[in-house]
């Protein structure tokens, strides 16, 4: 299987002179002058589910983070960072779901506690039960408060019923992950804006750079300078095998030696979901900062993961600085 | 940096963070701090895994024989051909998938 390795890099940009912070782990945070700034606090995604069975069967993806927003006149004090960590994917041989996201938080101080609940795990499901997964709240924010996107309850008609996780909310209540009962198709998760690439593409067409697919979608980039970058390894790939996203949801479907796989949507985006009946490993696609995992749904007997939940991430955007 | 699960005195969960140990017992007192651990691979996810990698190999070794197969004078032909039809025959034997079939000559 590949191995990923994944950072979110923050920069100025968009003609703004101060840098932007971002941060994806707890720590207690010396703000190092007075400054107005834009605060987002993104709670974790919850991860998706998982189900090997030959009957219509659900595997839903897990709910994205809520995000707290708020522009925010800091002091050159401490601040406490918490974020909340992503729900762990799930393995398995017959069915599991999801777990639930955790809640970022920020508090210091002289400013209302902004918190980010997180997203629910991805639920399986018969055809005669069904529940979805929820996004996180968010309260505390001075601007917005988005409850992240979730996956709405779904009546599965086929085998392999599957579908992506929400998405963060940035401007607005997140966007849901997408239901697909397709064979080896992929379930869309939610998206910040923009459409997507859904497709059965594989690895060799975009390692040689052949996309070729009309109506390509923008990327946008709600924070400049800030990208998603992973590495995919294996041997039966000789080159090129780094990607970088910087947004949009941009899910793929790759195979390589004895997997199926789903590349990862964007930062934000929830995780695309996956299922059909490939007789090797499957791999749903994770989210990404806040974004939840997506489902699998794959036959009787079958090994897979499902995506797990985006981590949490606290993003701080200087207005200005000094007294 | 790991992910720790908090849960309260009674066991009821609290938050999974991301942070070091000190950061999680000074946010969340009086609680309980469980690293996540990765999910393990079932034993029968390991055995499917590993007799799919078999076949795939065997799968390669198979295609990448086939022209001396259909050809009268390669080197080693006879050989090949044997090993041929250890790989067929290999997902039979108990051999599969751990001890893979070698090419003689």
């Amino acid at each position: 299987m590949s191995n990923f390795t994944d950072f979110i890099s923050g920069g100025g940009g968009g003609g703004s002179p101060f840098p932007t912070m971002v941060f994806q782990q707890s720590t207690t945070w010396a703000c190092p002058v007075a400054m107005e700034a834009m605060v987002y606090v993104i709670g974790a995604g919850g991860s998706g589910a998982f189900i090997a069975s030959n009957a219509n069967h659900n595997a839903g993806g897990g709910g994205a983070g809520g995000c707290a927003v708020s522009k925010l006149t800091l002091a050159a004090q401490n601040y406490t960072l918490t974020i909340g960590s992503g729900g762990t994917s799930v393995v398995g041989y017959n069915q599991a779901h999801g777990n639930d996201g955790g809640a970022s938080s920020m508090s210091g101080s002289g400013v209302t506690t902004m918190t980010a609940n997180g997203g629910t795990g991805g639920r399986w499901t018969t055809a005669s039960s069904g529940s979805g997964s929820t996004g996180g709240t968010a309260t505390g924010g001075t601007l917005y408060n988005n409850t992240g996107g979730g996956v709405p309850v779904n009546t599965p008609t086929t085998a392999f019923s599957k579908s992506g996780g929400g998405g963060v909310g940035l401007y607005a209540a997140g966007q849901d992950g997408t239901w697909e009962q397709g064979n080896q198709d992929l379930a869309e998760g939610g998206k910040i804006m923009g459409l997507s690439i859904t497709s059965s593409q594989t690895m060799s067409a975009v390692a040689h750079g052949l996309i070729y697919k009309k109506n390509m979608p923008v990327t946008s980039q709600p924070f400049a300078g800030l990208k998603f970058e992973f590495g995919y390894n294996s041997a039966s790939l000789s080159s090129p095998n780094t990607f970088s996203v910087s947004s949009g949801a941009y899910s793929r479907k790759s195979t390589a030696a004895s997997v199926v796989h789903i590349l990862p949507s964007g930062p934000f985006c929830g995780g695309a979901g996956y299922g059909g009946s490939d007789s090797v490993q499957q791999f749903a696609a994770a989210g990404i900062a806040g974004g939840g995992g997506g489902g699998m749904s794959q036959q009787t007997a079958r090994y897979g993961y499902s995506g797990g939940g985006g981590g949490g991430i606290i993003i701080i955007c200087p207005i200005s600085m000094g007294a | 940096m790991n992910s720790y699960i908090i849960t309260d005195a009674d066991g009821n969960w609290v938050n999974t963070i991301i942070s070091t140990l000190e950061f999680a017992q000074e946010a969340y007192p009086n609680c309980t701090y469980t690293i996540e651990t990765t999910p393990e691979v079932p034993a029968e996810a390991a055995q499917q895994i590993a007799e799919q990698e078999a076949r795939q190999w065997r799968n390669t070794e198979l295609e990448t024989t086939d022209q001396a197969a259909q050809t009268p004078d390669w080197p080693n032909r006879d050989n090949i051909l044997t090993y041929r039809q250890a790989l067929r025959d290999w997902p039979s034997t108990a051999n599969f998938p751990e001890t893979r079939p070698e090419l003689g000559g």
